[in-house]
């Protein structure tokens, strides 16, 4: 995959992880790599690169697994950023989904359209 | 990992803390009860995870130390009669509109962007400066940020209708003079200085907007959050502001009517004479202090939950 795309994507969902709530960084980790094929190499590098842009502050905050976690929030231009970031995800994905549904919305309907075409192509090669 | 980092000129600083978090999260994956190779499954190898916050920093490092000169005169238009319309439309550059003695449009620009992507042309009057929309485009290539434009227009050449609309950049207009003169963004800063229009519209949504030195007949500011400090206006017939939690500072301006309509934010004067003003929030105030107490404010209509409205050379209309 185009890597300025991949990291495009996993910049948008480490955001969407963060506007819901304050969350530290493995927990993140944890909950994109559950849904997306990613590990943490990926992930902490954006969540750092954000945090330096000023999208995120971070604290820390005693836990009861010992050590003190880096908790990350969202500042207001992170929000404003996020919602720039995701206003582009949904046009491109519209676009995307608009040249999809030409060819049919269901597999069945596709699959028809298909076997549809392919029959007239066979007809025409047969001469009938 | 620490080695690996060092061999990528990573400052000590900023080591040691990437250190300490990833020591955190190797932490919670063990209490996780993750095993040995699943945690390198899952974090990589150390020299590959040096090397990407390593690349990710580059990018940054590249950018800071980019100064921008405006070196580069990019188009230049020749402009015999008027513009007719000068219409603007960009996504996230900043830009600044001058005027100057010379016959002419000139656009300069700073930057990396691709300016394919841009497109100009003057036609039967009407100049337009845009660029191309390419939906996705910020997921497929690397997002250039620091574009900046530099536009100068002939001084002595008429514009009719002067449109500005973009998304992020911060937008500056200095001395265009106009009949209609329009800017909007989403989310930049908006600064206009020593314009002269008849009708002036100013919007954004979370940027702030700066007004300064501008003589208008009818003005509307609109902002949702963003704040407004006018100053050392002249505005021949009516000035509308609408906010939604955005405060408003006036200073040193008149006007005949003045519509206020705020949810939260506030208005503060002095030396603001808004002659009879409509004012209506939900819990915004206003507050005007001036000097001359021979010039009437009437206040002709207030609505509002909780906020007060305080002037103090106010003329109450009966009723």
């Amino acid at each position: 995959m185009n890597s300025q795309f991949k990291r495009g994507i996993i910049e948008l969902c480490v955001l969407s992880e963060l506007v819901g709530d304050d969350m530290y960084g493995y927990m993140v980790i944890n909950n994109i790599s559950s849904h997306l094929d990613v590990n943490e190499n990926t992930i902490y590098p954006i969540l750092r690169r954000l945090t330096i842009d000023g999208y995120f502050s971070t604290y820390l905050e005693e836990s009861n697994q010992g050590a003190p976690r880096k908790y990350y929030r969202i500042t207001d231009s992170g929000f404003q950023y996020y919602m720039e970031l995701r206003n582009e995800w949904d046009r491109f994905i519209g676009g995307v989904y608009e040249i999809l549904n030409q060819g049919g919305k269901k597999n069945e309907e596709i699959l028809r359209k298909f076997e549809e075409r392919t029959a007239k192509t066979k007809n025409r090669k047969t001469g009938n | 990992m620490k080695n690996e980092l060092q061999k990528q000129k990573i400052e000590k600083q900023e080591i040691e803390e990437i250190i300490r978090d990833h020591e955190e999260m190797i932490n919670e994956a063990l209490a996780e009860g993750l095993s040995e190779t699943e945690i390198v499954d899952k974090f990589g190898e150390p020299e590959r995870v040096a090397k990407d916050i390593a690349d990710s920093n580059h990018v940054k490092d590249t950018q800071e130390n980019k100064k921008f000169s405006m070196a580069t005169a990019w188009k230049t238009i020749k402009v015999d009669s008027i513009i007719s319309s000068a219409i603007i439309s960009l996504l996230s550059e900043d830009i600044t509109y001058e005027t100057v003695n010379e016959d002419e449009i000139t656009i300069y620009y700073d930057g990396n962007e691709d300016m394919s992507l841009y497109d100009v042309s003057f036609e039967n009057g009407i100049f337009n400066f845009k660029r191309r929309q390419e939906f996705g485009r910020i997921f497929f290539k690397k997002h250039n940020s620091d574009m900046q434009f530099l536009v100068k227009f002939p001084k002595k050449i008429e514009i009719h209708e002067f449109k500005h609309s973009s998304v992020s950049g911060d937008i500056t207009v200095k001395g265009i003079i106009g009949d209609t003169i329009g800017v909007s963004t989403t989310s930049g800063d908006i600064s206009v200085n020593g314009i002269v229009t008849k009708t002036g519209k100013i919007s954004s949504v979370s940027g702030d907007i700066v007004m300064n030195r501008c003589i208008v007949e009818t003005l509307s500011i609109n902002t949702v959050s963003g704040d407004m400090d006018v100053d050392n206006l002249a505005i021949n017939e009516e000035l509308r502001i609408d906010s939604v939690s955005g405060d408003v500072e006036i200073n040193n301006t008149e006007t005949k009517r003045t519509a206020f309509k705020t949810v939260s934010g506030d208005m503060q004067g002095s030396e603001f004479y808004p002659g009879e003003i409509t004012f209506s929030s939900v819990s915004g105030d206003v507050d005007i202090r001036n000097q001359d107490q021979s010039k009437i404010i009437k206040v002709l209509k207030k609505s509002s939950v909780s906020g007060t409205i305080q002037i103090n050379n106010i003329q109450r209309n009966k009723n």
